[in-house]
């Protein structure tokens, strides 16, 4: 907890440093609101940054996910025969069954690649000019990385459009992983920049999509038609907020707990 | 700019050039501020940088910070499996993502403040709920100041008054919320959450003090999150 403190230090030397630079000609308690409204939108974008990042992404991977499996039921079926058999039907899923689940993490997969939460990453910038296959990169380049279209590149993926957990499972791209080593797969981006919440969100994706799975059989409302537009913003987002009909599967028991 | 839309690309660009890659663009805050920030987005590559990655790991992210907050995830979706059951129930149907924030708000709630700041869908409703949801709408509110110094002096939009009066309202309850919670410490002997931490370390080695107003400006930004500068990127 000493690096907190470190960290308003280092908000207050900026702050000191802003004060006394810029901004000159406002008046005082102008430049205070300024300075103290910067000062709290770094709080806030730290804190942003653990929170939002973490539930809205996630939350967005585990939409996806159901909403491929309504528009499929087989995977959905497929998914939790493979619970049943593991985990049975007198308990919740657990985290540590999530190793034993193959087909459960291959849907994860799946849907990483088709539907990543943030699908053009987040801008870098280039410090030096540099060279990248015969082409100059000026210095002060900004790069984006295009996740979306790598997850759909026809050329690595077969039949990218279609949703098939199942070609995790062959040789191809069985040893394919989303932590950004993996240049097909980089939901989280890669490198010195890869997403500080990658282990995060894999642990939520899989236990709270998994739990999900098992302990429900799911169903649309009835007259209503699965829409599956993306809204291709910043965040990729489904136009329409999934909304089910659910069934309990497990143990009246299981739930209790 | 540049696009890297292949993995040979993007090979290229993220491992091969990593390091010349390794900084965001210095005026990109604003465009930030409408992802769902993924990273530790503001930062420059280097030692501040590398210090909240350090502090985030250190309680949230990391394998061992993930396995210390292993019950709450479990008991949070422990909440929400018995609201959906409750759900089918009554023949209604679930809406996915504002089930799935709840639980996940519930869980930063716990983390931070051993509180969750949902209950269960349909049961009445709390004063610090409302209270959080009220500064989470109303926060989430763009302000063209924050982004052109220049003009923010006009206040362009009357943002920065409703800000203040909501700001006064925040502060009682903060004041309320950290009072309480100091008064059930006792309770979290040997599990203290987050707050517990920052309140242990109001004076640290270097004399360095966190104030009761760092605290409150810390926890008023943690509540507020899920939709600060969030604004509209669904509706």
């Amino acid at each position: 907890m000493h690096g907190f403190n470190i960290y308003i230090y280092m908000c207050d030397i900026v702050c000191e440093e802003m004060e006394s630079e810029s901004i000159i000609h406002q008046n005082v308690p102008r430049r205070k609101y300024i300075i103290r409204s910067l000062l709290t939108s770094a709080f806030v974008l730290f804190w942003k940054n653990l929170f939002t990042a973490g539930t809205d992404t996630s939350s967005s991977i585990i939409e996806w996910s159901l909403a491929e499996m309504l528009k499929n039921p087989r995977i959905l079926k497929q998914a939790q025969d493979e619970m049943d058999q593991v985990i049975g039907r007198n308990r919740r899923l657990e985290e540590s069954d999530i190793p034993k689940l193959p087909y459960l993490q291959a849907i994860c997969k799946e849907t990483f690649r088709k539907h990543p939460s943030t699908p053009l990453n987040l801008p870098r910038i280039a410090d030096q000019a540099c060279e990248v296959n015969g082409y100059y990169i000026p210095k002060g380049t900004r790069l984006s990385v295009n996740i979306w279209a790598i997850g759909r590149d026809p050329d690595v993926w077969d039949n990218p459009l279609d949703f098939t957990p199942e070609r995790f499972f062959s040789e191809k791209y069985a040893k394919i992983n989303p932590r950004g080593n993996d240049f097909e797969l980089i939901p989280f981006g890669a490198g010195r920049r890869i997403c500080a919440g990658t282990r995060m969100g894999i642990v939520l994706v899989q236990y709270i999509l998994g739990t999900l799975v098992h302990s429900f059989d799911w169903k649309l409302p009835k007259d209503v038609e699965l829409n599956m537009d993306e809204v291709f913003g910043l965040a990729l987002q489904k136009a329409v907020p999934l909304s089910a009909m659910v069934t309990p599967r497990l143990e009246p028991n299981a739930y209790l707990a | 700019m540049v696009v890297a839309s292949t993995p040979d690309a993007a090979r290229a660009f993220l491992k091969t050039l990593d390091l010349n890659f390794s900084n965001r663009p210095p005026n990109a805050g604003a465009t930030h501020l409408a992802y769902n920030a993924q990273d530790m987005v503001f930062a420059d590559y280097g030692p501040r940088w590398k210090l909240l990655r350090k502090l985030s790991n250190l309680h949230m992210l990391g394998g061992k910070a993930l396995e210390d907050w292993a019950h709450v995830r479990v008991s949070e979706l422990g909440h929400m499996l018995r609201a959906m059951c409750e759900a089918s129930r009554k023949g209604e149907p679930v809406v996915v993502p504002e089930m799935l924030t709840y639980a996940m708000a519930n869980m930063i709630g716990q983390i931070i403040l051993s509180r969750r700041v949902f209950v269960t869908k349909g049961s009445e409703s709390n004063e610090f709920k409302d209270m959080v949801v009220e500064l989470m709408t109303s926060a989430g509110l763009f302000n063209v100041g924050d982004y052109i110094p220049s003009v923010a002096w006009m206040d362009l939009q009357g943002i920065e008054r409703g800000m203040k009066r909501l700001h006064r309202r925040f502060d009682v309850l903060l004041t309320k919320m950290m009072e309480e919670h100091i008064a059930t410490a006792h309770e979290r002997k040997g599990k203290p959450d987050f707050l517990d931490v920052l309140m242990a370390n109001q004076e640290n080695l270097d004399g360095e003090k966190l104030s009761f107003t760092n605290i409150k400006a810390l926890l008023l930004v943690c509540l507020t999150l899920p939709s600060h500068f969030n604004y509209k990127l669904r509706t």
